[in-house]
Protein backbone atom coordinates (compact mmCIF):
# COMPACT_ATOMS: atom_id res chain seq x y z
CA UNK A 1 0.00 0.00 0.00
CA UNK A 2 3.03 2.38 0.81
CA UNK A 3 4.52 1.45 -2.56
CA UNK A 4 1.27 2.58 -4.40
CA UNK A 5 1.19 5.96 -2.48
CA UNK A 6 4.86 6.44 -3.54
CA UNK A 7 4.56 5.21 -7.22
CA UNK A 8 1.79 7.62 -7.53
CA UNK A 9 3.64 9.99 -5.96
CA UNK A 10 5.89 10.17 -9.06
CA UNK A 11 3.41 9.92 -11.79
CA UNK A 12 1.72 12.46 -10.09
CA UNK A 13 4.66 15.13 -9.81
CA UNK A 14 5.91 15.14 -13.51
CA UNK A 15 3.69 15.44 -16.48
CA UNK A 16 4.82 12.25 -18.34
CA UNK A 17 5.95 12.35 -21.97
CA UNK A 18 3.05 10.06 -22.86
CA UNK A 19 0.51 12.49 -21.47
CA UNK A 20 -1.62 13.87 -24.11
CA UNK A 21 -0.94 17.70 -23.83
CA UNK A 22 -1.40 21.08 -25.76
CA UNK A 23 -1.25 19.34 -29.41
CA UNK A 24 1.05 20.39 -32.53
CA UNK A 25 -0.91 20.90 -35.88
CA UNK A 26 0.48 18.27 -37.99
CA UNK A 27 1.30 18.77 -41.23
CA UNK A 28 1.83 15.96 -44.21
CA UNK A 29 3.22 16.71 -47.51
CA UNK A 30 2.15 15.37 -50.28
CA UNK A 31 2.56 15.38 -53.93
CA UNK A 32 0.63 17.50 -56.22
CA UNK A 33 0.82 15.43 -59.24
CA UNK A 34 -0.21 12.55 -57.56
CA UNK A 35 -1.32 13.13 -54.80
CA UNK A 36 -1.43 10.06 -52.95
CA UNK A 37 2.15 10.02 -52.56
CA UNK A 38 4.13 11.67 -49.46
CA UNK A 39 6.32 13.85 -51.27
CA UNK A 40 9.58 15.19 -48.66
CA UNK A 41 9.95 19.02 -48.76
CA UNK A 42 13.78 19.93 -49.80
CA UNK A 43 15.45 21.96 -46.82
CA UNK A 44 12.27 22.86 -45.29
CA UNK A 45 12.44 25.95 -42.60
CA UNK A 46 9.20 27.03 -40.84
CA UNK A 47 9.01 30.72 -38.71
CA UNK A 48 6.16 32.05 -36.65
CA UNK A 49 5.82 36.08 -38.68
CA UNK A 50 6.26 37.58 -35.72
CA UNK A 51 9.00 35.51 -34.18
CA UNK A 52 12.90 36.21 -34.89
CA UNK A 53 13.96 32.89 -34.58
CA UNK A 54 13.47 29.73 -36.99
CA UNK A 55 11.85 26.72 -35.69
CA UNK A 56 13.97 24.00 -36.69
CA UNK A 57 16.93 24.22 -35.50
CA UNK A 58 18.13 23.12 -39.26
CA UNK A 59 16.31 22.45 -42.25
CA UNK A 60 14.69 19.38 -42.56
CA UNK A 61 13.48 17.12 -45.47
CA UNK A 62 10.72 15.23 -44.01
CA UNK A 63 7.03 14.20 -44.97
CA UNK A 64 5.72 14.88 -41.93
CA UNK A 65 6.15 17.70 -39.56
CA UNK A 66 4.92 18.88 -36.36
CA UNK A 67 5.00 22.62 -35.27
CA UNK A 68 2.79 24.68 -32.48
CA UNK A 69 0.15 27.21 -32.45
CA UNK A 70 -0.31 30.19 -30.13
CA UNK A 71 -2.43 29.62 -27.77
CA UNK A 72 -2.62 32.96 -26.21
CA UNK A 73 -4.57 34.23 -30.02
CA UNK A 74 -6.89 32.43 -31.97
CA UNK A 75 -4.41 33.16 -35.07
CA UNK A 76 -1.15 31.87 -36.34
CA UNK A 77 0.49 32.77 -39.25
CA UNK A 78 3.89 30.85 -40.48
CA UNK A 79 6.03 31.00 -43.12
CA UNK A 80 7.38 27.73 -44.77
CA UNK A 81 10.46 28.09 -46.41
CA UNK A 82 12.01 25.61 -49.36
CA UNK A 83 15.40 25.82 -50.19
CA UNK A 84 16.01 27.00 -46.66
CA UNK A 85 19.86 27.49 -46.60
CA UNK A 86 21.48 25.61 -43.67
CA UNK A 87 22.98 29.12 -42.76
CA UNK A 88 20.88 31.97 -42.76
CA UNK A 89 23.65 34.86 -42.63
CA UNK A 90 25.40 32.90 -45.21
CA UNK A 91 25.91 34.05 -49.03
CA UNK A 92 24.01 32.34 -51.78
CA UNK A 93 25.99 30.89 -54.31
CA UNK A 94 25.27 30.69 -57.93
CA UNK A 95 24.56 26.88 -58.08
CA UNK A 96 22.45 26.65 -54.75
CA UNK A 97 18.37 26.44 -55.02
CA UNK A 98 17.19 29.45 -54.44
CA UNK A 99 14.78 29.73 -51.14
CA UNK A 100 11.30 29.92 -51.85
CA UNK A 101 9.19 32.10 -49.00
CA UNK A 102 5.31 30.82 -48.61
CA UNK A 103 2.93 32.20 -45.66
CA UNK A 104 -0.03 30.43 -44.64
CA UNK A 105 -1.96 31.67 -42.18
CA UNK A 106 -4.13 29.47 -39.68
CA UNK A 107 -7.41 30.53 -37.63
CA UNK A 108 -9.08 28.44 -34.68
CA UNK A 109 -10.84 28.64 -31.60
CA UNK A 110 -9.56 27.49 -28.71
CA UNK A 111 -10.88 25.01 -25.61
CA UNK A 112 -9.07 25.13 -22.10
CA UNK A 113 -9.09 21.57 -20.68
CA UNK A 114 -7.64 20.35 -17.36
CA UNK A 115 -4.98 17.48 -17.85
CA UNK A 116 -4.01 16.66 -14.48
CA UNK A 117 -2.02 17.96 -11.43
CA UNK A 118 1.52 17.61 -12.91
CA UNK A 119 0.76 18.82 -16.10
CA UNK A 120 -1.85 21.79 -15.42
CA UNK A 121 -4.11 22.56 -18.70
CA UNK A 122 -3.85 21.78 -22.24
CA UNK A 123 -5.78 23.53 -25.26
CA UNK A 124 -7.07 22.20 -27.77
CA UNK A 125 -7.81 23.85 -31.00
CA UNK A 126 -11.49 23.75 -32.69
CA UNK A 127 -12.51 25.22 -36.20
CA UNK A 128 -9.34 24.85 -37.46
CA UNK A 129 -8.89 26.74 -40.96
CA UNK A 130 -5.89 27.18 -43.25
CA UNK A 131 -5.36 29.33 -45.76
CA UNK A 132 -2.38 30.13 -48.50
CA UNK A 133 -1.32 33.78 -49.23
CA UNK A 134 -0.83 33.70 -53.06
CA UNK A 135 2.04 35.63 -54.49
CA UNK A 136 1.41 37.56 -57.48
CA UNK A 137 3.18 36.03 -60.42
CA UNK A 138 1.97 33.00 -59.11
CA UNK A 139 5.93 31.49 -58.10
CA UNK A 140 3.99 29.84 -54.74
CA UNK A 141 5.60 26.51 -54.24
CA UNK A 142 2.82 25.04 -52.18
CA UNK A 143 0.06 24.56 -54.55
CA UNK A 144 -2.72 23.45 -52.44
CA UNK A 145 -3.39 22.98 -48.96
CA UNK A 146 -6.71 20.84 -47.89
CA UNK A 147 -7.35 20.98 -44.13
CA UNK A 148 -8.49 17.25 -42.50
CA UNK A 149 -12.37 16.84 -41.44
CA UNK A 150 -13.56 16.92 -38.30
CA UNK A 151 -11.31 20.25 -38.37
CA UNK A 152 -10.27 20.68 -34.88
CA UNK A 153 -7.07 19.42 -33.14
CA UNK A 154 -6.96 17.35 -30.16
CA UNK A 155 -4.09 15.31 -30.76
CA UNK A 156 -1.43 14.28 -32.66
CA UNK A 157 -2.29 11.13 -33.73
CA UNK A 158 -4.21 12.77 -36.79
CA UNK A 159 -2.80 14.39 -39.48
CA UNK A 160 -4.66 17.71 -39.36
CA UNK A 161 -3.27 18.91 -42.88
CA UNK A 162 -1.89 18.26 -46.27
CA UNK A 163 0.06 20.51 -48.22
CA UNK A 164 0.22 19.28 -52.04
CA UNK A 165 3.43 20.75 -53.62
CA UNK B 1 26.96 -9.35 78.70
CA UNK B 2 24.07 -8.51 80.26
CA UNK B 3 21.42 -5.72 79.00
CA UNK B 4 19.71 -3.34 80.55
CA UNK B 5 15.65 -4.41 81.74
CA UNK B 6 14.59 -0.99 79.65
CA UNK B 7 16.63 -1.56 76.10
CA UNK B 8 15.43 -5.42 76.06
CA UNK B 9 12.23 -3.95 76.09
CA UNK B 10 12.45 -1.47 73.50
CA UNK B 11 14.35 -4.21 71.30
CA UNK B 12 11.44 -6.73 72.07
CA UNK B 13 8.94 -4.15 71.18
CA UNK B 14 10.42 -3.33 67.66
CA UNK B 15 10.76 -7.13 66.92
CA UNK B 16 7.11 -7.53 67.77
CA UNK B 17 6.01 -4.73 65.60
CA UNK B 18 8.14 -5.68 62.23
CA UNK B 19 6.61 -9.33 63.14
CA UNK B 20 2.93 -7.88 63.24
CA UNK B 21 3.64 -6.07 60.24
CA UNK B 22 4.66 -8.77 58.26
CA UNK B 23 1.97 -10.70 59.43
CA UNK B 24 -0.99 -7.93 58.55
CA UNK B 25 0.70 -7.40 55.55
CA UNK B 26 0.69 -11.44 54.32
CA UNK B 27 -3.43 -11.49 55.73
CA UNK B 28 -3.89 -8.50 53.45
CA UNK B 29 -2.26 -10.40 50.66
CA UNK B 30 -4.39 -13.42 51.21
CA UNK B 31 -7.37 -11.50 51.46
CA UNK B 32 -7.05 -9.54 48.04
CA UNK B 33 -5.98 -13.24 46.49
CA UNK B 34 -9.31 -12.96 44.57
CA UNK B 35 -9.51 -9.44 43.09
CA UNK B 36 -7.91 -5.72 43.80
CA UNK B 37 -10.43 -3.26 42.82
CA UNK B 38 -9.98 -0.19 41.41
CA UNK B 39 -11.43 3.20 40.14
CA UNK B 40 -11.70 3.40 36.19
CA UNK B 41 -12.56 6.69 35.00
CA UNK B 42 -14.94 6.86 32.05
CA UNK B 43 -16.10 10.37 30.65
CA UNK B 44 -15.70 13.03 27.37
CA UNK B 45 -12.12 13.92 26.53
CA UNK B 46 -11.73 16.84 24.34
CA UNK B 47 -8.61 18.50 22.77
CA UNK B 48 -6.74 19.83 20.09
CA UNK B 49 -4.32 19.29 17.33
CA UNK B 50 -1.28 20.52 18.03
CA UNK B 51 0.24 19.61 14.63
CA UNK B 52 -1.77 21.93 12.90
CA UNK B 53 -1.92 24.87 14.96
CA UNK B 54 2.21 25.07 14.92
CA UNK B 55 1.77 24.63 11.37
CA UNK B 56 -0.07 27.20 10.66
CA UNK B 57 2.33 29.59 12.45
CA UNK B 58 5.23 28.57 10.56
CA UNK B 59 3.96 27.52 7.43
CA UNK B 60 2.28 30.52 5.33
CA UNK B 61 1.08 28.34 2.81
CA UNK B 62 -1.63 26.64 5.62
CA UNK B 63 -4.07 27.64 8.11
CA UNK B 64 -5.85 25.40 9.94
CA UNK B 65 -7.50 24.15 13.27
CA UNK B 66 -8.81 20.72 14.99
CA UNK B 67 -10.89 19.83 17.75
CA UNK B 68 -11.32 15.98 18.79
CA UNK B 69 -13.11 14.17 21.02
CA UNK B 70 -13.69 10.97 22.61
CA UNK B 71 -16.27 9.00 24.89
CA UNK B 72 -15.21 5.60 26.67
CA UNK B 73 -18.04 3.77 25.85
CA UNK B 74 -17.26 0.15 26.98
CA UNK B 75 -13.70 -1.31 28.28
CA UNK B 76 -11.51 -0.53 25.49
CA UNK B 77 -13.75 0.94 23.12
CA UNK B 78 -14.09 4.49 22.59
CA UNK B 79 -16.33 6.63 20.24
CA UNK B 80 -14.02 9.13 18.58
CA UNK B 81 -14.42 12.34 16.25
CA UNK B 82 -13.05 14.92 14.83
CA UNK B 83 -13.66 18.47 13.35
CA UNK B 84 -11.38 20.99 11.62
CA UNK B 85 -11.24 23.68 9.09
CA UNK B 86 -8.32 24.34 6.69
CA UNK B 87 -7.25 26.47 4.09
CA UNK B 88 -4.10 25.15 2.34
CA UNK B 89 -2.20 26.79 -0.79
CA UNK B 90 -0.51 24.69 -3.23
CA UNK B 91 1.86 24.97 -5.99
CA UNK B 92 2.00 22.69 -8.73
CA UNK B 93 4.54 23.64 -12.16
CA UNK B 94 1.45 24.60 -14.48
CA UNK B 95 -0.72 26.12 -11.72
CA UNK B 96 -1.51 27.40 -8.31
CA UNK B 97 -4.84 27.05 -6.10
CA UNK B 98 -6.51 27.27 -2.43
CA UNK B 99 -8.58 24.38 -1.16
CA UNK B 100 -10.42 25.80 1.74
CA UNK B 101 -13.39 24.18 3.77
CA UNK B 102 -14.41 22.49 6.63
CA UNK B 103 -14.34 19.10 7.54
CA UNK B 104 -16.02 15.78 9.88
CA UNK B 105 -14.59 12.56 11.06
CA UNK B 106 -16.74 10.24 13.14
CA UNK B 107 -16.01 6.91 13.99
CA UNK B 108 -14.20 5.08 16.97
CA UNK B 109 -11.06 3.40 18.56
CA UNK B 110 -10.14 0.48 20.42
CA UNK B 111 -7.53 0.06 22.51
CA UNK B 112 -5.37 -2.48 22.32
CA UNK B 113 -3.20 -1.81 25.34
CA UNK B 114 -3.27 -3.76 28.65
CA UNK B 115 -2.87 -1.14 31.11
CA UNK B 116 -1.15 -1.73 34.88
CA UNK B 117 -3.38 -1.06 37.27
CA UNK B 118 -5.54 2.42 37.22
CA UNK B 119 -3.29 3.80 34.26
CA UNK B 120 -5.31 5.03 30.86
CA UNK B 121 -2.83 5.17 28.10
CA UNK B 122 -3.71 3.29 25.06
CA UNK B 123 -2.10 2.18 21.56
CA UNK B 124 -5.13 2.41 19.65
CA UNK B 125 -6.43 1.99 15.90
CA UNK B 126 -9.46 3.46 15.00
CA UNK B 127 -11.84 4.25 12.13
CA UNK B 128 -13.36 7.24 10.80
CA UNK B 129 -15.85 8.76 8.22
CA UNK B 130 -14.92 11.91 7.24
CA UNK B 131 -16.85 14.17 4.85
CA UNK B 132 -15.30 17.75 4.03
CA UNK B 133 -17.23 20.52 2.51
CA UNK B 134 -14.96 22.90 0.85
CA UNK B 135 -14.19 25.35 -1.98
CA UNK B 136 -11.04 25.55 -4.57
CA UNK B 137 -10.03 28.24 -5.95
CA UNK B 138 -7.64 28.38 -9.30
CA UNK B 139 -5.66 31.26 -8.57
CA UNK B 140 -3.38 31.30 -11.65
CA UNK B 141 -2.56 28.37 -14.25
CA UNK B 142 0.20 27.60 -17.28
CA UNK B 143 -0.98 26.21 -20.50
CA UNK B 144 0.98 22.90 -20.79
CA UNK B 145 2.90 22.88 -24.26
CA UNK B 146 5.46 20.48 -24.88
CA UNK B 147 7.04 23.13 -26.72
CA UNK B 148 9.34 26.50 -26.02
CA UNK B 149 8.55 28.11 -29.50
CA UNK B 150 6.07 30.42 -28.29
CA UNK B 151 6.51 32.39 -24.73
CA UNK B 152 4.65 30.31 -21.82
CA UNK B 153 0.87 30.80 -21.89
CA UNK B 154 0.38 32.17 -18.38
CA UNK B 155 -3.41 32.62 -17.35
CA UNK B 156 -4.43 34.45 -14.05
CA UNK B 157 -7.69 33.58 -12.95
CA UNK B 158 -8.96 33.61 -9.23
CA UNK B 159 -11.37 31.28 -10.31
CA UNK B 160 -13.54 29.65 -7.28
CA UNK B 161 -15.21 26.68 -7.90
CA UNK B 162 -17.63 26.47 -4.43
CA UNK B 163 -20.00 23.82 -3.24
CA UNK B 164 -17.98 20.92 -2.93
CA UNK B 165 -17.63 17.88 -1.27
CA UNK B 166 -15.56 14.85 -0.24
CA UNK B 167 -15.99 11.87 2.08
CA UNK B 168 -13.97 9.11 3.16
CA UNK B 169 -13.10 6.13 4.87
CA UNK B 170 -9.79 6.44 7.58
CA UNK B 171 -7.42 3.99 9.23
CA UNK B 172 -5.64 5.55 12.20
CA UNK B 173 -3.05 3.86 14.51
CA UNK B 174 -1.26 5.54 17.15
CA UNK B 175 -0.35 5.91 21.24
CA UNK B 176 -2.12 8.40 23.98
CA UNK B 177 -0.39 8.86 27.31
CA UNK B 178 -1.49 10.94 30.29
CA UNK B 179 1.04 12.92 31.10
CA UNK B 180 -0.10 15.03 33.86
CA UNK B 181 -3.90 13.71 35.53
CA UNK B 182 -6.28 13.35 33.19
CA UNK B 183 -4.01 15.33 30.54
CA UNK B 184 -3.21 13.20 27.40
CA UNK B 185 -0.57 13.41 24.80
CA UNK B 186 -1.87 11.58 21.69
CA UNK B 187 0.27 10.68 18.30
CA UNK B 188 -1.58 8.87 15.54
CA UNK B 189 -0.86 7.98 11.24
CA UNK B 190 -4.18 8.19 8.99
CA UNK B 191 -4.25 6.18 5.79
CA UNK B 192 -7.35 7.38 3.66
CA UNK B 193 -9.24 5.97 1.20
CA UNK B 194 -11.72 8.29 -1.04
CA UNK B 195 -15.11 6.94 -1.24
CA UNK B 196 -17.05 9.87 -3.12
CA UNK B 197 -15.01 13.08 -4.42
CA UNK B 198 -17.77 15.85 -5.72
CA UNK B 199 -14.85 17.53 -8.38
CA UNK B 200 -15.26 21.16 -10.01
CA UNK B 201 -15.94 21.45 -13.95
CA UNK B 202 -12.57 21.10 -15.85
CA UNK B 203 -10.55 21.15 -12.54
CA UNK B 204 -9.82 18.95 -9.45
CA UNK B 205 -9.83 18.73 -6.13
CA UNK B 206 -6.24 18.82 -5.62
CA UNK B 207 -6.12 19.26 -1.56
CA UNK B 208 -9.01 17.86 0.47
CA UNK B 209 -9.91 19.66 4.18
CA UNK B 210 -9.06 16.57 5.94
CA UNK B 211 -8.23 14.43 3.76
CA UNK B 212 -5.11 16.08 2.80
CA UNK B 213 -3.38 15.92 -0.77
CA UNK B 214 -4.71 13.71 -3.69
CA UNK B 215 -3.36 11.91 -5.90
CA UNK B 216 -4.56 11.03 -9.82
CA UNK B 217 -3.23 8.13 -9.72
CA UNK B 218 -4.98 6.73 -6.79
CA UNK B 219 -7.52 7.14 -4.33
CA UNK B 220 -5.74 7.16 -1.31
CA UNK B 221 -4.49 9.96 1.50
CA UNK B 222 -2.18 10.03 3.94
CA UNK B 223 -2.16 12.26 7.08
CA UNK B 224 -1.10 12.03 10.74
CA UNK B 225 -1.97 14.49 14.19
CA UNK B 226 0.04 15.20 17.31
CA UNK B 227 -2.44 16.28 20.22
CA UNK B 228 -3.30 17.35 23.41
CA UNK B 229 -6.55 16.73 25.17
CA UNK B 230 -8.12 16.48 28.36
CA UNK B 231 -10.30 14.22 30.13
CA UNK B 232 -13.46 15.25 32.15
CA UNK B 233 -13.93 12.48 34.07
CA UNK B 234 -17.89 11.74 34.09
CA UNK B 235 -18.55 8.20 35.59
CA UNK B 236 -16.09 5.99 38.04
CA UNK B 237 -16.37 2.69 37.12
CA UNK B 238 -15.27 0.06 39.74
CA UNK B 239 -12.31 -2.55 37.72
CA UNK B 240 -11.34 -5.93 39.35
CA UNK B 241 -7.99 -7.23 38.26
CA UNK B 242 -7.51 -10.19 38.15
CA UNK B 243 -4.48 -11.68 40.48
CA UNK B 244 -1.21 -12.20 38.81
CA UNK B 245 -0.27 -16.00 38.67
CA UNK B 246 2.85 -15.66 40.75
Amino acid sequence: MVFLIFSGCQKDDICSETTSTTPHLVIKFLNSENPSNTKAVTNLQVQEENLLEDYFETPINDTLIKIPLRTTANFTNYIFTLNAPEDPDAEIGEDDALPNEDHLDFSYGTVVEYVSRACGYQILFVGFEASRVSEESNTNWIESIEVQQPNEITNEIDTHLFIYH
Amino acid sequence: MKLPMKLTRIYLFIISFFALATNSLQAQQTASQDSIVIKEKFGVRVGADLQKAIRSLIDEDFQGFEVLGDYRLYKDYYAAAEIGIEEKDYTEPYLDGTASGTYIKIGANYNAYENWLDMQNEIFVGIRYGFSSFSQTLNKYAIYANDSYFPVDIRETNQEFKSLNASWGELQAGLKTEVLNNLFLSIHVQLKVMISDKKPDDYDNLYIPGFHRTYDSSSFGVGWGYSLSYLIPVVKKDKKLKPLDL
